[in-house]
């Protein structure tokens, strides 16, 4: 499965990017900002995103509508709480900042069920 | 021989002669008093009814009583007429008539009788007077009349001069000087008062002619009647001396020369507010119709009182009124909100105070209200409730002036240009005498202020929840880096705890900043605190002032916590002769900060194995969340590395 990833903190990028690799997925990213992440996702292909909510300050509602639009599930992953979220997106997938490796493989398992029994090896759980 | 001339002469008597010889039966015919006089003023004729008339019978050629057969003679006004100076006296001395004089007769029983007098004097033949004839009449009954008559007259006058004054009357003293005059013009009183009962039910003076203060501070309180009296009447005490009075108060009035007085109740609509005097220096005999003309003037006091009381309650309560209209006025000024008025039911007309004029930016002659005809109503604001624009009829104003109570209520005001005020508050039906709403006042508070501030709130209160939860996911992270990349696990923990506590270190410096940036200087001699020699030589740090924003500062405070800690563990600061050096300038041109970090007269260095962490953050944080250029060269004399971040506003500003 191949995830791209939008956050703007270096080092959690790379802990998912870590922790998504070990599971068996194949990375787009991580992006750290809306623009870089908009372009990178019209361009690639990829099953699934994980966004961070606050891309330094701009948030990624925009590139989120536009997954949507293209039927690509995507979780949101944030320090916000679900309130603070847009009407449209508060029944949308999202786990908390910091994230729980497990619940971050279920959530992707949930959301691209099909990706998942692809031709890829399957999600491994992480240890 | 008698003469012709002689007899003609003594032929023709004169009237003198004709009445002297006149027979008596012809002056007892006359329907009047008669009597002669001759010139030197002897009575020579007289008939019975001036007998009756004088009370006497004078003799006849008396030389004694001349002019008149009276006893005593008096003036109308009450002077003694000398028997000489009478209009007979005159008529004889002067030749003249005397027509219709009026005389006092005095009679010997001394009772007076008053006469009109017609006198004509007598001439001979020559011309010469030889007497006067006086017919007279006892007028004494058409005098009374017209005295009765002039009473009538006075009192009449008296009456409707106070009902005339009492009308134009101005003031209480008006009134009671109205009141006094009438009564000594009216009544044969000598002296007069007026007193009303007090708030305490005592009757008091308040206005008087002719009496002592010793006389007031004596009776004053004395009432014949309680105030709750119905029907009170006149009480006439016509001889002090001889009434049921109480000893002292009797002595009291008699010291004051007062021989009798009466006391007229003033009553209006039912209600007896007080008496007016009337003290006469004599015994009196009270008459009816002098005790009902009293009572009259009484009844015109009592109106004017009560008239007066009411027009000076009304204007009390008028001032009263006004001074609370400006208390009101002044309050509403006062108030820091924006209080609104309407004084009909469908609001049509609202009126505000300055706040609410400036709230609305309207200018204060300007009618605010959205109900308003088209051509009177504001056009510069909309106002509505969670987005949605409210119709006239909706507003609370208008909303309470149908009836209802409206309590904190919030809504917005949208201008044209966009801005926006909010307000918060009440308002409540004004109701008429019969409780039906007939209008509305609202009290407003601008909270747009406090509005922002919450707003503000929430906002910072989401950043620091995102906040918080990056920071932790950070401290993952380095704890996975730490843990993954190191087998032995005190080394890992040691690691751990001193990457954490670097982190945090940069957290203080930016707090101590208000987050609003931190040094780069200060960044690298905090990691280099631990490694300085005692004489400081083997760290040098140079380079202009350059502030990094919160994000960039956290990344590159890790990265020279890793290049720092290497430096000490595996570099130069792990000997004693090794050294660090780190300068960075500015480069305007391509706006650029070029940083430089020279190790040297260190252990021979290799490129590393195990500071993974280091170069992760060196060659990929740097790159990606500063958008910076990394070079490392790991050359014999030690570890050189150049870095080149682009001068963004958002990465840093040059102090």
């Amino acid at each position: 499965m191949r995830i791209l990833i939008a956050e703007d903190e270096f080092l959690v990028g790379v802990h998912l990017e870590e922790d998504l690799r070990s599971a068996g997925c194949s990375i787009v990213g991580p992006f750290s900002s809306l623009e870089t992440a908009m372009r990178a996702a019209r361009r690639e292909r990829f099953d699934l995103a994980v966004l961070d909510i606050n891309l330094n300050g701009t948030m990624v509602y925009p590139l989120a509508d536009e997954l949507s639009a293209r039927g690509i599930p995507f979780i949101f992953l944030s320090g916000y709480i679900a309130a603070d979220l847009p009407e449209r997106f508060r029944q949308a997938r999202q786990i908390a900042k910091p994230h729980d490796p497990a619940v971050l493989i279920e959530e992707i398992r949930a959301a691209a069920p099909k990706a998942d029994r692809g031709h890829d090896a399957p999600l491994k759980m992480p240890r | 021989m008698i003469s012709d001339a002689t007899l003609a002469a003594s032929a023709a008597p004169s009237g003198y002669e004709a009445l002297l010889a006149i027979d008596p039966s012809v002056l007892e015919a006359i329907p009047a008093a008669v009597y002669v006089c001759a010139a030197d003023g002897v009575i020579v004729r007289f008939n019975r009814r001036a007998t009756e008339l004088w009370g006497r019978m004078p003799e006849i050629g008396d030389t004694d009583a001349r002019f008149c057969g009276s006893f005593r003679l008096y003036h109308l006004d009450g002077r003694p007429l000398p028997h000489a100076r009478t209009p007979m006296a005159a008529a004889l001395r002067s030749g003249r008539p005397q027509r219709d004089k009026e005389v006092v007769i005095e009679r010997p029983d001394g009772s007076r009788i008053v006469a009109s007098v017609h006198i004509d004097p007598l001439r001979d033949g020559n011309g010469q007077v030889q007497g006067a004839i006086n017919c007279f009449q006892d007028i004494t009954g058409r005098k009374q009349a017209e005295k009765i008559s002039a009473r009538r007259t006075e009192e009449q006058a008296a009456l409707f001069q106070i009902t005339d004054r009492l009308h134009r009357a101005r003031s209480l003293g008006d009134v009671y000087d109205s009141a006094l005059d009438a009564i000594l013009r009216a009544l044969p009183c000598q002296r007069a008062s007026i007193l009303l009962f007090d708030e305490s039910g005592v009757m008091r003076f308040v206005a008087w002619r002719g009496l002592s203060d010793d006389y007031r501070r004596a009776t004053e309180g004395h009432s014949p009647w309680t105030p709750e009296a119905k029907d009170p009447q006149p009480i006439c005490v016509d001889d002090v001396a001889n009434a049921d009075i109480a000893g002292s108060l009797r002595a009291t009035i008699r010291a004051e020369g007062i021989g009798a007085l009466a006391f007229i109740p003033l009553v209006t609509d039912g209600r007896l507010i007080g008496k007016f005097m009337s003290y006469y220096d004599a015994c009196h005999v009270f008459t009816d119709a002098e005790v009902d003309l009293a009572v009259a003037i009484g009844r015109q006091l009592g109106f004017g009182v009560e008239r007066m009381r009411a027009e000076e309650a009304l204007r009390v309560s008028e001032a009263r009124e006004s001074a609370r209209a400006a208390e009101l006025r002044t309050i509403m000024e006062a108030v820091p909100a924006a209080i609104w008025i309407a004084r009909d039911p469908e609001c049509r007309v609202i009126s505000g105070n300055r706040t609410s004029y400036e709230l609305l930016r309207l200018s204060p002659g300007d009618n605010p209200s959205l109900s308003a005809r088209e051509d009177e109503r504001p056009e510069n604001f909309e106002v509505l409730v969670d987005g949605r624009v409210l119709a006239p009829g909706e507003l609370p104003v208008q909303r309470a002036a149908r009836g209802e109570e409206i309590r904190n209520f919030e809504h917005e005001v949208r201008f044209n240009d966009g801005t926006s005020r909010y307000l918060f508050g009440n308002a409540t039906p004004l109701r008429d005498a019969e409780g039906d709403p007939c209008g509305a006042v609202a009290a407003f508070v601008d909270i747009t202020d406090r509005r922002n501030a919450e707003e503000q709130r929430q906002l910072l209160l989401a950043e620091l929840s995102h906040r918080v939860k990056n920071t932790l996911a950070t401290v993952i992270s380095i704890g996975q880096q730490s843990f993954s990349r190191n087998p032995n696990v005190d080394e890992a923990r040691r690691s751990f705890a001193a990457r954490i506590r670097a982190l945090a270190q940069t957290h203080s410096r930016l707090a101590e900043a208000n987050w609003s940036g931190v040094s780069f200087e200060a960044m690298l001699l905090d990691e280099f605190a631990p490694y300085f020699r005692d004489d400081g030589s083997n760290v040098r740090v140079s380079g202009p002032p350059i502030a990094f924003h919160a994000k960039c500062a956290l990344t590159l405070g890790m990265t020279i916590h890793e290049l720092a800690t290497n430096a000490a563990k595996y570099g130069a600061l792990s000997t004693k002769s090794g050294s660090v050096d780190v300068t960075w300038q500015v480069d305007a041109r391509h706006r650029q900060l070029r940083i430089r970090w020279t190790e040297s007269g260190g252990p021979t260095v290799s490129p590393p194995g195990r500071s993974g962490f280091g170069r992760l953050l060196l060659e990929r944080a740097l790159a990606s969340d500063l958008g910076g250029d990394v070079r490392l060269d790991f050359v014999a004399d030690g570890l050189k590395c150049a870095i080149a971040i682009p001068l963004d506003e958002h990465v840093a500003r040059v102090a």
